[in-house]
């Protein structure tokens, strides 16, 4: 009883510190945007609104359109990513899962390649 | 423990609930990313560490960067205020959704005699029994997925690229 | 500890926003999103249960859920790819204008 219930303090207690840590992290950067909202006089001019301090002011709205392929880079991401979920399990418990674990995971890497070399055989890996 | 489930719960659903609500798509989608985050410290919650740090990279790292870019190429994200946002008969779907949630979801999980304390309090957390889990029984289902994950990327990739420019390169 | 029933109760909320969004927004990508937060609800059930169940050893849950956001992270890459080629044909992404089978 007394084991479980050391089990579950030290579980928490180090959740307990991250948790502190992460209220810790956006005070520290919300503060300095409150206080330069408080201290900072509020005269807004139209020099002073303009988004460059020098260079050529932008043009046309911000929320453009953008180029399909930053969505197909993403879209690669994702998949990898999975992939990369996978492949860290097998690789904690490497020394326990034998020449099966070994297969099963070459075939599980495998099939992904395909779809890498059908990436690059249509040439969407390159920036055009 | 009370404390850390109720902020967490709260700040999910809130989070939810302004990402279904919002009409600035952008904004949608980082309160989508809270919504996420929020989940994942109710895993820690849980003692599912690991599905914690897989939630964290696959959905606020892959999934929520995807909507984004998939936000930026249709356009429309501040959405005009005088146009509706919501679909016809909204009323209606209000009403159904608050159905299914009064009617079917809630009366089921109060009725049911559910256990108070987990049976077993110690947990081994460690990934290594879910890689051992993964490679024996479950090793027919990582090829399925690896299948699947490999169709889904053609698929995608095939349906995203415009006619034009797959029609191009035929030519070429 | 926090019962099961106040894990389950918040799943089931999340699951109601989830389809308030699907059924009462009409764009495409906000619908998406509805979707994704059902399926994380559905996630967070596995995972209380797996939690409370007899046999937390034999990490169903947790192996199930494991596949379900594979499977979430595919289904969302196919939809959004669906979502921009759509958008591409019809210029909108709002689903009530998308009629072309409705004449």
């Amino acid at each position: 009883m007394i084991e479980t219930y050391i089990f579950v303090a030290t579980y928490f207690y180090h959740y307990l510190l991250i948790a502190i840590l992460g209220v810790i992290a956006v005070i520290f950067a919300c503060t300095p945007l409150a206080i330069a909202w408080v201290l900072a006089p509020k005269k807004p001019g139209k020099t002073k609104n303009e988004s460059y301090e020098c260079g050529i002011e932008s043009k046309g709205d911000p929320w453009m359109q953008f180029k399909v392929q930053y969505y197909l880079y993403a879209l690669a991401f994702v998949i990898f990513d999975i992939e990369a979920v996978f492949l860290y399990p097998w690789a904690v418990a490497f020394t326990g899962v034998g020449l099966g674990g070994f297969i099963a995971m070459s075939v599980f890497i495998l099939i992904l390649v395909e779809s890498l070399i059908y990436l690059w055989g249509k040439g969407l890996l390159e920036w055009k | 423990m009370i404390i850390a489930f109720s902020i967490l719960s709260v700040i999910a659903v809130i989070s939810a609930l302004l990402a279904v609500r919002l009409r600035n798509l952008v904004h949608a989608t980082l309160t989508l990313m809270a919504f996420f985050v929020a989940l994942a410290g109710l895993f820690i919650l849980l003692m599912a560490e690991f599905l914690a740090a897989v939630q964290i990279l696959v959905y606020v790292g892959a999934v929520g960067i995807l909507i984004l870019f998939a936000i930026m190429l249709t356009q429309q994200v501040t959405g005009n205020v005088k146009e509706h946002i919501e679909a016809h008969g909204a009323l209606w779907g209000l009403a159904g959704a608050t159905a299914v949630l009064l009617t079917l979801l809630l009366p089921a999980i109060l009725k049911t005699a559910l256990p108070l304390q987990p049976v077993v309090e110690t947990i081994d957390p460690s990934v290594r029994a879910l890689g051992l889990n993964l490679m024996s029984p479950y090793a027919i289902a990582l090829q399925v997925i690896a299948l699947l994950l490999t169709a889904a990327l053609l698929g995608a990739v095939v349906i995203a690229i415009s006619p034009e420019k797959s029609e191009e390169e035929k030519k070429s | 500890m926090v019962p099961l029933h106040y894990y389950l109760v918040v799943s089931a909320i999340l699951f109601f926003v989830g389809l308030l969004g699907v059924l009462t927004r009409r764009h495409a990508i906000i619908v998406l999103i509805g979707v994704e937060i059902m399926l994380n609800a559905a996630n967070l059930n596995f995972i209380a249960f797996w939690r409370f169940g007899p046999n937390p050893d034999l990490l169903l849950g947790q192996l199930f859920t494991l596949f379900s956001i594979a499977i979430a992270g595919a289904e969302a890459a196919v939809g959004l790819a669906l979502v921009i080629a759509v958008y591409r044909f019809y210029k909108t992404p709002d689903l009530e204008k998308m009629t072309s089978l409705h004449e």
